[in-house]
Order: structure tokens, then C-alpha cells, then sequence
């Protein structure tokens, strides 16, 4: 078996920051990328995509999914596989794993010609391990799958880390919350 | 050794086979006649969008390792969308099947939802009096920070089609409309697969024509991006003359090897 290994970093298109609620950001790393196993044997491929964090150094919560289509070119049948046991999908904060998806994964079998896509994992809205990310902190989705000889695979995958002000902060903006409507109250 | 007669007689019979295959082959010759290219197919790509941008592609194939297949690569980079294309077609002189087929992404960049026509084929060789076909399609729809939409515009989302000369004849359409898929923000959900002419190929159609195409026609949610894969295969069967001609070669060869 051969192993393919992709190696991606795209700071502008990948990467979105918008806001979410009052100061809170989100970090977002999207895959979407084609795998054609033009080789006759089973390919092993691990895809690496990274992003930095917008803003960090506060508590964190994140989201991710992953989905993929099938499609059988040569008419034997195509099959999207584990490698082995690995997850097939792994979010990473500086490379290390915080979330997996599929896995376990039973292989993926589709029929002569056919195309199908797969049911999608999901995670969502969940505190980051150690909750937070440092300020610098790289985002990355890594991919570990087989395909069958002359097949093909899209994977969309996303992996969003949302930034929510420290404790600290959120007790200010209630305290000063409260004051302004103690204020109005008076009035 | 032989007697004179039994020589004879093996002239004769070498001479009436030699006749039976250079009848077969141009019977044969005459039903591969009115073709395209043969060798490495032309592969002609457009997208459009409902604000008005639109952009072509006209890759060259390459030999992909798969038996008479060929591999194309495009980008089609326009206000309001990115594209790109990762496909196959096959070169049909060789064993009467077209396999066009691949993945396909789009982005729609704009900051409204739009219409995508996306339309790429391949020339094959016209060949045969009918065809047997079948396709499928699937792909998954990523959304952006506000959602994702995945919708059908009124018609089918997909269909494959034949060209022979100016005519073009629709084989079969799937997704068919009222269609939708939708995302949660920054989320992945499946188009679940759908075919036809399974097994593929197995619907009966026209004749092989000069080219073979695959139409998807949709809507895309704004900042969305749709990631398809899909396959159109039309498999040539040829004209009863030429089956005869075969028959006749095998028949020849045949009592050859006998004699």
C-alpha cells in the first residue's frame, strides 16, 4: 500500500473570524479536497490542513464536521477505509488531537459506477480539552483514509473554534449589566 | 503428408476466411464510420451563474493510468464563484465505453444566493445503433457562517445527456426538483447518492453520438460550497452488421484453428 501525504496551510481562504455575540470570535478551518486514486492498488492518503486561531488566550468552545462522496470510476466497485483503526478525522490545537470523528470506521463500500456520499460526523459546541487555546495557537484537521484503486473521494470537513470572554470578563459586563439597570431603575 | 486434394481444399477454405475478414472489417470499418476523435477525447468545460459570470475551460486530457481513460484538470475563477474540476473520460475507439465522470467544487463567493449551470462533456466515437447507459451522483454541501443551501432551480439538478452533431438528447436527469439540502454554520451535510441504469450500465438509449455530457443546474446558498461527485457510462452496442461481421471473423478463426 502506498501513503500519500498532503501538507496545507492557507491563511486567507481558509481561515474566517467573525464575530459571535459581544466579544467572542470564531476561528474557522474548512477542508474541501478531491483525492483520485489514479494507481491499481489501495492508496493510503493523510491530509493535513491548518489555520491560525483569530484571537485566543480565552476560554474556548468547538465545533466540527466531516462528510465525504464516493464515486466509483472503473466499475469494480470503489471502498473509503480506516487506516488501521486510526480516526479518519482528528482536530488538532498545535497538533495536538483535541476531537476525533470515525471512528471507529467501518469501510465505506459503494457499487459499480455508483456514487454515495457518507452520513456526516458531527460534534458541536464543545469545551475545548484544558479550556483554552493559547494566542498563537494553529488549528488543523487531519485526514487518514484508504481508497481503492481508481476511485475517487471529495471531503468536506470543518473544524470552528469559538472564543468566549474569560469568567473574569463576563463578570464585568453582568456587574456593569446590572448597574445600568439599576440606573434606569432609579430614574 | 497431404494428399493434393486435402492441399486443395486448404487453400480454398484459407482463401474463402481470408475473404470472410476483410469482409468483417469493413463491415466493422463502416460501423465505426461518422465518428469523433479517436485517441485522447476533447473535454470542453462552462459554468455560469445567475449574476451574470461565466468562464470556460478546454483541459487537455492525460493518460491516468487506468486503462484507456485520461485524466483533466480545470479552475474556473470568476466574480461571484470558484470552481474546480477533477475528471476522467475514456477513449471510446478502444472498447465502445465512455466513462465521463469526476468530482467537482464550487464556491459561490457572492454575498447572495445563486443559480449555477455547470455543463462538461467529452467527445466519444459515434458508434452502434443504441447504447446501454447509467449514472449516479453525490456530493456534500459545507455551509458558511450563516447556514448552507443546496437547492434545485425549478429542474432536475443533474442530468446526463448524448450529443450527435447540433441534437442533444437528454439520456436521464436525477435530483429531481423540488430538491434541497441544508447546513448548519460552518457544518457538512450529505446529498445522498442517486443513480440510474444500475447496473450501471444498464438503461437502454440511443446510439453513442459524438459527444457525452453531464448538466447540473442549482442553487447555492451565499459563501456555500458544494463538493459532487458523479459518472455518466454509456456503453456502445454495435450495429447488427457489424455483430455479424464478428460472428463471421470468429467463425473463420474458428475452423482455422480446427483444420
Amino acid at each position: 500500500m502506498v501513503s500519500v501525504k498532503f501538507l496545507t496551510v492557507n491563511l486567507v481562504a481558509m481561515t474566517a473570524a467573525i464575530g459571535i455575540g459581544s466579544g467572542a470570535s470564531a476561528s474557522v478551518v474548512t477542508i474541501s479536497q478531491t483525492f483520485f486514486n489514479s494507481s491499481n492498488a489501495t492508496r493510503t492518503y493523510s491530509f493535513y490542513q491548518y489555520a491560525p486561531l483569530a484571537s485566543g488566550a480565552v476560554a474556548s468552545v468547538m465545533s466540527g464536521s466531516v462528510s465525504a462522496t464516493v464515486t466509483d470510476l472503473n466499475g469494480n466497485g470503489a471502498t473509503l477505509g480506516a487506516v488501521n483503526g486510526l480516526a479518519m478525522y482528528t482536530a488538532t490545537v498545535n497538533d495536538i488531537a483535541v476531537r476525533t470523528l470515525w471512528q471507529p470506521f467501518s469501510a465505506f463500500n459503494v457499487g459499480q459506477f455508483l456514487s454515495q456520499s457518507t452520513t456526516p460526523g458531527v460534534f458541536v459546541n464543545e469545551v475545548m480539552p484544558g479550556g483554552a487555546t493559547a494566542s498563537d495557537a494553529l488549528l488543523g484537521i487531519a485526514l487518514r483514509f484508504t481508497l481503492s484503486a481508481g476511485d475517487t473521494v471529495s471531503f468536506a470537513s470543518t473544524f470552528t473554534v469559538i472564543n468566549v470572554p474569560v469568567p473574569g470578563a463576563l463578570a464585568l459586563l453582568a456587574v456593569s449589566g446590572a448597574t445600568g439597570a439599576g440606573r434606569r431603575r432609579r430614574r | 503428408m497431404n494428399s493434393p486434394d486435402v492441399v486443395g481444399n486448404e487453400a480454398l477454405k484459407r482463401e474463402r476466411s481470408e475473404m470472410q475478414f476483410c469482409l468483417a472489417s469493413t463491415v466493422v470499418a463502416a460501423a465505426i464510420a461518422g465518428s469523433a476523435l479517436a485517441g485522447i477525447p476533447t473535454m470542453q468545460i462552462s459554468v455560469s451563474s445567475s449574476n451574470g459570470s461565466s468562464g470556460t475551460a478546454s483541459p487537455i486530457g492525460t493518460a491516468n493510468g487506468n486503462p484507456d481513460q485520461y485524466s483533466y484538470t480545470a479552475t474556473i475563477n470568476q466574480p461571484g464563484f470558484l470552481s474546480n474540476f477533477s475528471l476522467i473520460a475514456a477513449d471510446t475507439s478502444v472498447a465502445g465505453r465512455e466513462v465521463l465522470g469526476g468530482s467537482i467544487q464550487l464556491i459561490n463567493t457572492s454575498s447572495s444566493v445563486q443559480t449555477f449551470t455547470i455543463d462538461f462533456a467529452a467527445s466519444t466515437l459515434a458508434q452502434g445503433t443504441s447504447s446501454l447507459t447509467g449514472g449516479s451522483v453525490s456530493g456534500v454541501l459545507t455551509g458558511s457562517s450563516d447556514g448552507g443551501l443546496f437547492a434545485s432551480a425549478g429542474s432536475s439538478i443533474w442530468s446526463a445527456y448524448i450529443q450527435t452533431g447540433a441534437n442533444r438528447t437528454t439520456i436521464e436527469s436525477l435530483l429531481a426538483s423540488p430538491y434541497s439540502v441544508t447546513a448548519l454554520p460552518d457544518q457538512v451535510s450529505s446529498i445522498p447518492g442517486e443513480a440510474f441504469g444500475t447496473p450501471i450500465p444498464s438503461q437502454p438509449s440511443i446510439a453513442m453520438g459524438d459527444a457525452a455530457g453531464i448538466r447540473m443546474v442549482f442553487q447555492l446558498g451565499a459563501g456555500d460550497q458544494v463538493d459532487l461527485t458523479t459518472v455518466f457510462v454509456i456503453q456502445a452496442i454495435p450495429a447488427p452488421g457489424a455483430v455479424a461481421g464478428l460472428a463471421l471473423v470468429g467463425a473463420g478463426m474458428r475452423r482455422r484453428r480446427r483444420n
